[in-house]
């Protein structure tokens, strides 16, 4: 509120109200019933008056709060830092926004423990309002667990549970060893359960039946009374969806049984889990569902066909005539099926589109079973629909020569899709295909396209040895022809990387950000040559004499970088096994300044980004996968370590929405 | 239409249409506990934590604003967006941030929910993207942490994911 005795704008300010700064704007006025306001004709008025007004604004509780309310995760950690009463305003919001302290728990889950509970000692503010144990046997290195013996377990969580109200609790375990963590869930689960709001459920030990026997507590009743989310094995990467269901069915109906204000169920609920989901009415709660049709108990069958019948409104639906095998292979059973069982599947299936299609936004499938119902089975046009999943196989689009997504009618179906993601899998070279791909499927000769779509995600699968059916560079032909308007373009886990380069630069010309993961199996190849249009010869001789060539415009004489007028964005995830041979020339190996000059510098303005996420060599500044050297030629960043190749990859969003710092 | 006389702490009288006025839940109190009837043209309601210029600022968002459907209930779960401030706002709250401020706390005085929202929402515009040292400066803001405290603080934020 205003102070009485000074005013920043009842006499310093123009018609357009914009402080003008102390001299002649500046006049006395008499206030009525109030006392006289200042004469603020000073130098450093204006300073002052903006001090006291933001001592006013901020020291207003309410007006703080809400200006920080609308702030996101990243800028209230930001600004707990500003000064006490923005911290203390700042944590307040971050525990209502579900900020989890992770604790990692692989081969150093108790340190990180012990370091937790020994940060909490010293504050009161804590930002969390939950907990995220994690416990994974192995890491990315293959080092097995070491939990350290202990007596006390208040030793690793005295503070974690006295200073953190733990609302929101994520397990991920996965394991059938017991560690500090496990006594960590249970002491929450069995104390503190009455206080959970949300309860993250991906991963439980293999062994596991029931979260009672396993935590060796009783959970009778309502034992989560206040639980209103139950999250189930969610992933942003869809690949994961096909994985065998990390969480059994006898758990959910543990949670749910005891949940009974619950509100919300998100992640992937098979149909072996809908007889508590039926019982206790939830249908209209559930989000996501994966209908996974064989193989069926009778009992399943009945609670599929009663779900249907509820009009579930799901907004992400993953559907398969398959189930994962091992090994990212998908058996099929679903051919041996009786034909009246069949049919039961695709009306089954009409009726949960049918009843979702104007909240479905995001459907997964696998190529066949895609084929299937777009081709035989009578689905209703899904409008909302604009992210598509396709577990797919390279080997039948490619290597069998049966042409099959071109001959679907994507805008008949999809007609708003933005986003297509292929996942590279094998079908058993004994799949019958005959059901899916019938006499008149095959002698279609309709070609489709879908110019909706503008990004593209293509998933290999990362292996030592190449595997035609986990990734052929020949299927992004295929895909350009199909999705012709793509403008983003994510490539990961793959081994082709040159192959993949060279076709990269003909295949979408509009094409605007490029992310590459990929394994480096001949660390020292040079890909000059590829990346600016020259011949290797040429591309050696620039190098050798680049000095003498830097005033000269080398004119390209294959498809290179320079293809891609409007890339804005290019990213590189790289890995090479085998660690670089010594004494490399101080240019590394894999791009030297002549792509940097004949290419990168050469792209149109604003400027080519380029990010480089590389594991290194352990002798660093040898790794030919270094490019500091670039640095001249375009705003290129380079990351020394990530985790793995096969670890989450990222999207293109979340790349251009990486700090500054970082990026 | 019938009018109430609003009077600013530097003694200017704006004579305001009674339903714009009583957008100011603060104001619509003070009419309705006097028994302010709408033809009550003479009454002057004085205003004394607002000066003139932005009583008519107040009053200027308010004429333009007076057709709006009420402002929603308080809702924890709903997501809170600061990219959708009318141009109209935008163009309106394009002032110097004392002046942005004075309106904060007129809008806080005056309990006018929409116009406090959408103060706030320019202010966490601007603060968003800062570095801690960035906002104090920006805000003048006194840094009181001791180095011991700020490290805690940076030490906890390690932790934290948002789920």
């Amino acid at each position: 509120m205003q102070d009485p005795t000074i005013s920043s704008s009842c006499s310093e300010v123009d018609n357009n109200l914009r402080i003008q700064g102390s001299g002649p704007d500046i006049v006395t006025r008499e206030i009525v019933r109030r006392a006289p306001v200042f004469v603020l004709n000073r130098a450093g008025d204006r300073k002052r008056i903006e001090e006291y007004l933001c001592q006013q604004v901020f020291g207003i509780p309410l007006i703080l709060k809400e200006i920080l309310s609308y702030l996101p995760f990243k800028d209230l950690l930001t600004t707990s830092l500003v000064n006490k009463s923005w911290n203390f305003f700042s944590r307040e919001i971050l525990r209502k926004l579900n900020c989890v302290a992770v604790i990692e728990s692989h081969e150093t889950s108790c340190d990180y423990l012990l370091m937790l509970n020994k940060l909490l000692a010293n504050t009161e503010n804590v930002p969390f309002n939950g907990l995220c144990v994690t416990f994974t046997s192995t890491n990315d290195n293959l080092e097995t667990h070491q939990c350290v013996g202990y007596e006390n377990l208040s030793d690793f969580s005295c503070h974690i549970l006295s200073k953190i109200c733990i609302k929101f609790l994520e397990v991920v375990y996965d394991d059938e060893k017991t560690c500090v963590a496990v006594d960590l869930i249970r002491r929450i689960l069995g104390e503190r359960a009455e206080s959970l709001e949300v309860f993250s459920l991906e991963h439980v030990s293999d062994d596991a039946t029931s979260l009672g026997s396993w935590l060796g507590i009783d959970l009778k009743g309502p034992w989560l009374p206040k639980l209103h989310t139950l999250l189930l094995q969610m992933s942003d990467n869809l690949y994961d969806q096909i994985d065998e269901f990390k969480v059994p069915c006898s758990m959910v109906e543990e949670i749910v049984e005891g949940a009974p204000n619950l509100r919300v169920i998100r992640g992937y609920i098979h149909p072996e889990c809908l007889g508590p989901i039926l019982k206790k009415k939830l249908v209209p709660v559930l989000t996501n569902f994966h209908y996974r049709p064989p193989p069926e108990l009778p009992e399943t069958r009945k609670w599929v066909r009663e779900f249907v019948m509820t009009n579930p409104k799901l907004h992400s639906f993953s559907f398969s005539t398959h189930i994962k095998d091992f090994d990212h292979v998908l058996k099929e059973e679903f051919s041996k099926w009786p034909r009246a069982d069949q049919d039961e599947v695709g009306r089954n299936l009409s009726w949960i589109l049918q009843s979702s299609k104007d909240r479905l936004v995001h459907f997964d499938t696998d190529q066949l079973s895609l084929i299937l119902m777009m081709s035989q089975w009578n689905i209703p046009v899904m409008h909302q629909v604009r992210c598509l999943g396709i577990w797919h196989s390279a080997f039948l689009e490619i290597n069998s020569n049966v042409p099959t997504l071109s001959k679907l009618d994507w805008s008949k179906n999809f007609p708003n899709l933005k986003e297509v993601c292929i996942f590279n899998i094998s079908f058993p070279r004994d799949t019958n295909q005959q059901v899916y791909l019938n006499e008149s499927f095959r002698l279609r000769d309709a070609q489709f396209c879908c110019q909706t779509v503008n990004k593209l995600t293509v998933k290999g699968h990362y292996e030592h040895e190449s595997n035609p059916d986990r990734f052929d560079v020949r299927q992004m032909q295929v895909f350009r022809d199909i999705f012709p308007n793509v403008k983003k373009l994510i490539v990961s886990d793959i081994n082709q990387f040159s192959e993949l380069m060279t076709q990269m630069w003909t295949l979408w010309p509009n094409l605007e950000g490029i992310s590459v993961s990929a394994l480096m199996e001949t660390p020292c190849s040079n890909f000059d040559s590829i990346f600016t249009g020259l011949t290797p010869a040429e591309a050696n001789y620039v190098y050798e004499n680049f000095e003498d060539c830097k005033s000269l415009k080398i004119a390209p004489v294959q498809p290179c970088l320079l293809n891609l007028p409007k890339l804005k964005f290019l990213m590189f995830t790289l890995e090479h096994p085998k660690p670089c041979k010594k004494n490399l020339l101080s240019d590394s190996a894999f791009l030297t300044r002549v792509t940097g000059h004949c290419a990168f510098a050469r792209m149109p303005k604003p400027k080519l980004e380029v990010l480089v996420r590389r594991r290194t060599c352990r002798e660093r500044a040898n790794c030919n996968l270094a490019l500091d050297h670039l640095k001249a030629f375009v705003p290129t960043v380079l990351l020394a370590i990530f985790l793995s190749i096969t670890s989450k990859f990222w999207t293109l969003e979340q790349i251009f929405n990486l700090p500054a710092i970082v990026r | 239409m019938p009018v109430v006389r609003l009077q600013s702490v530097d003694g200017e009288v704006f004579p305001v249409d009674v339903e714009i006025a009583r957008m100011s839940f603060a104001i619509r109190n003070m009419l309705d506990d006097l028994g302010v009837q709408d033809n009550d043209a003479e009454e002057v309601i004085p205003l004394p934590n607002v000066t003139g210029p932005i009583l008519r600022k107040v009053i200027e968002w308010c004429t333009h604003h007076k057709d709006d459907p009420p402002p929603p209930e308080e809702d924890d779960t709903r997501e809170k967006r600061t990219d959708d401030i009318p141009a109209w706002d935008q163009e309106f709250l394009r002032v110097d941030q004392a002046v942005l401020f004075d309106i904060i706390l007129a809008a806080n005085y005056l309990d006018i929910k929409g116009l406090l929202d959408v103060t706030c929402k320019t202010v966490a515009n601007m603060i968003k993207g800062k570095t801690p040292e960035e906002i104090r400066k920006l805000f003048n803001i006194k840094n009181d942490f001791t180095p011991a405290e700020e490290e805690q603080i940076r030490k906890e934020n390690e932790w934290c994911e948002e789920k």
